[in-house]
């Protein structure tokens, strides 16, 4: 797979003619950005498969030719930025659904907090979220929103990037500094609510 | 062309933004293959997927025989022989969806007896 991205000159050329309804957009759209996104994907995400790689570049690339208007170029900036961010979010969506799909067949939610006394940081509770069992807590995990839901799980599952975080929350225009007290934000509220849930903290 | 692309073209076989509706339904009426559509148009097999992905004509009669031919020009297709290939495609699509209980090609209805009213037909659809 290709691995170099579209000139982006080029990319918002043939999203001017797509806007216009030009019959040939379509198809000069989907071969400047499809194959690099797949390729981003794909380095981005090793941990999903091909079909996932495939369908999350496909759904990007077709939200925008079946709406055009789903980017705003004075708001998003980069063209294939955006499509790079949409189909990152559409993968982890992916990812979250199969995760519970395997956790739905395990039917269970086991998280479990450190139990030292001490008020840990996001980082630390992230770095080891380790299971645990109680009703209460899986109550509370329960009642996260699907967003609160998709952070928890990266954080389980070790993410530390922030740019990650961002994709998920649909922060990724934020200056660096925003979208980073903007996750940690989320994170905080997330660990406050489960030490209250365990009462550990 | 690549696997990706490919995959798309195929995903988008029955959507009718794209050309790929109108190719695969008159391939289907046709039982063309791959091979002998692309005979028929008298395009290189390998141009296929680019052709499928292509946005479906205008339905306006001056915008379609516009769309069309510039569709043709890129491809190096004969317009009249596209046009068509495209208007007959079109056709049988619309034929498929106004049939009630209209399912999605290469699925087979078995017969029954069935006391329901049919559901009105779709309305027609520019396209």
């Amino acid at each position: 797979m290709p691995d170099s991205w579209p000139e982006a000159d080029v990319v918002a050329a043939i999203y001017e003619r797509l806007v216009r309804g030009d019959c040939l957009a379509q198809t000069d759209f989907i071969v400047e950005v499809l194959e690099p996104l797949v390729s981003h994907l794909w380095a981005w995400r090793r941990d999903a498969d091909e079909h996932m790689w495939l369908t999350a570049a496909e759904d990007a690339v077709l939200s925008v030719i079946r709406n055009p208007a789903v980017y705003n170029p004075a708001k998003c900036g980069n063209l294939f930025a955006f499509l790079r961010m949409a189909a990152e979010r559409d993968l982890l969506n992916l990812l979250e659904r199969e995760r519970r799909h395997h956790r739905n067949r395990e039917n269970r939610d086991c998280v479990e907090l450190p139990v030292d006394g001490r008020n840990p940081s996001v980082e630390e509770v992230a770095d080891d979220l380790p299971t645990f069992d109680d009703q209460a807590m899986a109550t509370e995990v329960a009642s996260l929103t699907d967003l609160e839901r998709q952070v928890f799980e990266l954080m389980r599952d070790g993410e530390k990037r922030t740019s990650v975080f961002a994709t998920i929350l649909d922060i990724g225009h934020l200056p660096v500094e925003e979208r980073a007290r903007e996750v940690k934000r989320v994170k905080d509220r997330i660990i406050k609510r489960l030490q209250r849930a365990g009462g550990k903290s | 062309m690549s696997a990706a692309l490919d995959h798309l073209a195929a995903r988008v076989a029955t959507d009718p933004l794209f050309l790929a509706s109108a190719l695969a339904e008159y391939a289907r009426s046709e039982g063309l293959d791959d091979d002998g559509l692309a005979t028929t148009l008298g395009c290189a097999q390998t141009d296929l997927t680019r052709l499928r992905l292509c946005g479906v004509p205008r339905s306006d009669p001056e915008q379609f025989r516009t769309d069309v031919a510039v569709i043709a020009e890129r491809f190096a297709i004969d317009t009249n022989t596209l046009g068509a290939i495209v208007r007959r495609g079109q056709s049988l699509a619309r034929l498929r969806a106004a049939q009630p209980g209209a399912v999605q090609p290469g699925f087979l209805l078995a017969a029954r007896d069935d006391d329901r009213e049919p559901p009105p037909p779709d309305e027609e659809t520019a396209s």
